[in-house]
Parts: C-alpha cells; structure tokens; sequence
C-alpha cells in the first residue's frame, strides 16, 4: 500500500491555517454564548455566517478597507442596534470613533478625487456600482482602489470558503 | 505658491505611497510595488514615456536655448516631441506663478519644481527614465514625464493614459484570481465575470453555514488539545495519521445531505495507523455528544 500522502510543510502563517483557527474559535463562541436562546436553524446558520465573516476581517486586520468595514459593522452591531431603538439615529461619535480608529491608514476622500466620478470610470453599465455594493467598504474609494480591494476580498473569500467546506466535510463523517 | 510648492514636494516623498497613488496615477512595475523607486528602476527602454519638465520654464527665468539643450542630452532619440513640448509648456506655466525659493538648485531641478502644479502633478508621475541624469545627482524625488512618441502629448492625456494602463494591470490580476476569465477578452465582461464570482462565492458562504449550523450544535470542537498537538506535532514533523474517532454518533447526528465522504474515508483506508499515541486526545462524550476533531486530520484536509 503506498503511504499515505502527507503535506510536506505546513505554514502556520498561510492564509488559510489563520482562518481554520478563527473560524472555529468564533465558532465555539457562538456556540456557547447563545445556546439557549435562538435556537432555530435560520438563527443559527445566520449567526456562523456572520462568524465567517467576522473571522475572514479578523484575520485579515486593518490592512484593507473591506475588513476595516466589516470589523466596524460588527463591533457597532450591538450599539447600532440600541441606538437604533432609542434614538432612531446613530450617533456622530460612533463614527468619530470609526474615523480615528481607521484613518491611519485609510486615504482621505476628499483629496483623492478631485475629479473623477466613483460611479462610472470605465465606461461600463454600472458594473462597478454593483461592484461596489457586493464588496464591503469600497464606497469611499476609486476605481482602482476598488480594483485592489475586490481582488484581495475573491481572495479570502475563496480560502474561507475552502476552509468551511472542510469543515463541512469533516463533520458530515462523524 | 510656496505652499504649494512645499505641498507638492511632500506628495512626491517616496514611499509615500498612499499619497502618492491618491493625488496621481503611478504606472507599476511589472511584479510588484507602486512607489516612485520602482518607477526609477525601470529600465530606459521601457520608459518611453516621459513629460520634460525644463521645457515648462522657457517664460521665466531661462532661455530657451539652454532649455533645448537640456532635452537633446538626455534623449536624442525624441526630439521630435521635445519641440512640441517646448511650445505647449509656456501656455501652462504662464498661468502659475512660481517663485522658485531655491535659486541654487541647477536649472532642472529648479524646472522640476516649476512643474508641480496640480493640474500636472498626475503626469509627472509616470514612468520615468533616469532621473539621476538630470538631477546631477541630487535625489530629487520628481518624476520626469515625457509623452510618447507619435501620441498626444497633452498632459491630461498622458495622465489619462497613465491611469489606464493601471487600471489595466490591476485587472490583469484579477482575471488570474477569477477562474476562466482569462479567454474573455474586454474589460466590461471580466467585470461581469468578476461580479458573478463574488456573487457565487458569498453564496457558497451563506450555504457553507447553512450546513455547518445544522451540524454544529451536536458538536464542540475542543480547540486547546487541536492548539497543543498542533505545536508538538509541527516538531515531529508530520508523523502519523490518526482517523478519526468515529464513535456510533452518527445517527444522532441529522445528515442534511447524503454526502457521501469520500475523501476522508479513502484517506483513512491509505493510513493502517488509526490508533497512535495521540489518540489521548481525542474524547468522545455521548451524553455531551462531543467530539474532539484531531489534529492531525485537521491539518489534512487544510
């Protein structure tokens, strides 16, 4: 019998060993934190979606504007939501907040493009707007900013992906 | 303008890249990097493409005969465009009035300073040819823009094409990321093919965990034995698999679809070795229903 086949060298910093670890880490924290409420299955497959991502931004940090966005969405998630029910508004500190916390090294718009229009550079039939309503934070950005941030986000994306679908494959067996 | 002028000096720092790239379009090198120093490594073949700046003092301080000189010395080759140059540039200076604070500087340095203005800034950052020529040695870190031969040499233009051509190579990368895109000839379908791969990938993720919910309350993952073997086995240096336990739980366990696992069965039948050592660390609590993943089956399927 041939010998089974081993990887030979596994790179604890890849990409994908990063998020394998976030993911189930996030994923045991949904499992113990909200076990006893909302136990449906739509809640359920929400929440771990909602734990793909949060790992997929985690992972990936403050490098990119989209983990930036999805980080902030998340992390304000809960205010946001409190807020919402109060006030019907969400307040300007938040976003001060936000500003700061993702302005090191964020370019600012408003230099950016004096210019140019973000809705339609190549001359296409709104492609890039839905470009950009399918790729988190990319509103503030030009074309080819977006260009970069979509290529990075297909990247995660697909590793994410990867990586859930091993998982999937390795709880179906038992 | 001295401000603008200190502005614009700052702008063209390098490596500052994020400025930069804001305020102008930097045509990259072919592997890698965005900054003005890969711009300078462009060998003068490749930069055909270039803007010269002398020309734009020819009202000011400077004859224009010493401004022709200039030009010739470094590329023979373009003159043609050189005289062109030479007769749109005073339009466009005409309209900035520039001190110049540093009278020492040598007549091109002085010329590359005259030349940012904003309206120019975009095509003074394109592909660059040997800019230590023309500084006499300073590092001055202005690119100098010449229009290519046989194309319009308006500076809008050439920032226009600049652009492009960045677009251009950003999307080059991302048809390598987009699998079959690479046949498709045309930005606007690649995009589209762009956008449905996004689509579909976000779609995989929302039915991935549709799956993994409906698995996954049965199931804890005990993450502190997978961390610890995961650091001692890295030692070992891949040694034996162990199968997983694969305790009669499967009944329990409500398969949303008959999946057949293919893959890890045939990679269990490759490896006799189902009982290793580090099977300690694998436990399985029927009343709990919990099962340990392993390691080493982890790092498998990754």
């Amino acid at each position: 019998m041939s010998p089974p086949q081993q990887p030979t060298s596994i790179n604890p910093n890849s990409l994908k060993i990063q998020l394998a670890y976030r993911f189930l880490h996030n994923l045991n924290n949904l499992n113990t934190k909200r076990s006893n409420l909302d136990n449906t299955r739509i809640r359920r497959s929400h929440r771990v979606k909602l734990a793909a991502y949060a790992s997929m931004a985690y992972v990936v940090g403050s490098r990119r504007a989209w983990s930036r966005a999805i980080l902030w969405k998340i992390r304000n998630r809960a205010v946001l939501a409190r807020f919402k029910r109060v006030d019907h508004k969400i307040t300007t500190p938040l976003r001060h907040h936000h500003v700061h916390a993702g302005s090191v090294k964020r370019r600012t718009p408003s230099c950016s493009n004096p210019k140019r229009e973000y809705s339609d550079p190549f001359g296409n039939s709104g492609q890039e707007v839905k470009l950009r309503k399918l790729v988190p934070g990319s509103s503030t950005m030009d074309a080819l900013g977006l260009l970069d941030e979509t290529a990075d986000y297909i990247k995660c994306l697909a590793t994410q992906v990867e990586v859930m679908k091993n998982l999937v494959d390795l709880y179906s067996i038992i | 303008m001295e401000k603008r002028e200190e502005t614009c000096t700052e702008l063209f720092q390098f490596g500052e890249e994020s400025e930069i790239q804001s305020l102008m379009s930097v045509v990259p090198p072919p592997e890698t990097g965005n900054s003005f120093t890969a711009l300078l490594e462009l060998p003068p073949n490749q930069a055909v493409m270039l803007l010269h700046s002398p020309e734009e003092t020819a009202p000011d301080n400077f004859t224009s005969p010493v401004l022709l000189e200039t030009p010739n010395s470094i590329l023979p080759n373009s003159s043609p465009n050189n005289f062109s140059l030479v007769k749109q540039e005073p339009v466009d200076s005409d309209s900035v009035h520039n001190s110049s604070p540093n009278m020492s500087d040598p007549v091109i340095s002085k010329s590359t300073k005259r030349k940012e203005r904003e309206k120019n800034v975009k095509s003074a950052a394109k592909k660059s040819k040997s800019i230590a020529n023309e500084t006499d040695g300073d590092k001055l870190p202005y690119v100098h823009v010449r229009a290519r031969r046989g194309q319009a040499t308006d500076s809008h233009s050439i920032a226009e094409r600049a652009r492009r051509e960045k677009i251009n190579a950003r999307m080059k990368l991302l048809r390598e990321l987009v699998p079959g895109c690479s046949k498709i000839t045309g930005t606007a379908m690649v995009l589209d093919e762009i956008i449905n791969h996004v689509q579909s990938l976000q779609r995989q993720v929302e039915f991935l965990s549709m799956r993994l919910a409906a698995l996954h309350p049965n199931i804890d993952i005990n993450l502190d034995n997978i961390i610890s073997a995961e650091s001692g086995s890295l030692m070992d240096g891949n040694g034996n698999f162990a199968g997983m336990v694969s305790p009669p739980l499967s009944n329990q366990i409500w398969q949303p679809d008959g999946l057949t696992p293919q893959p890890l069965w045939g990679v269990e039948e490759m490896n006799p070795n189902f009982i290793t050592p580090e099977n300690s660390l694998l436990s399985y609590d029927s009343s709990r229903s919990s099962v340990s993943l392993h390691t080493n089956q982890l790092k498998m399927e990754l």
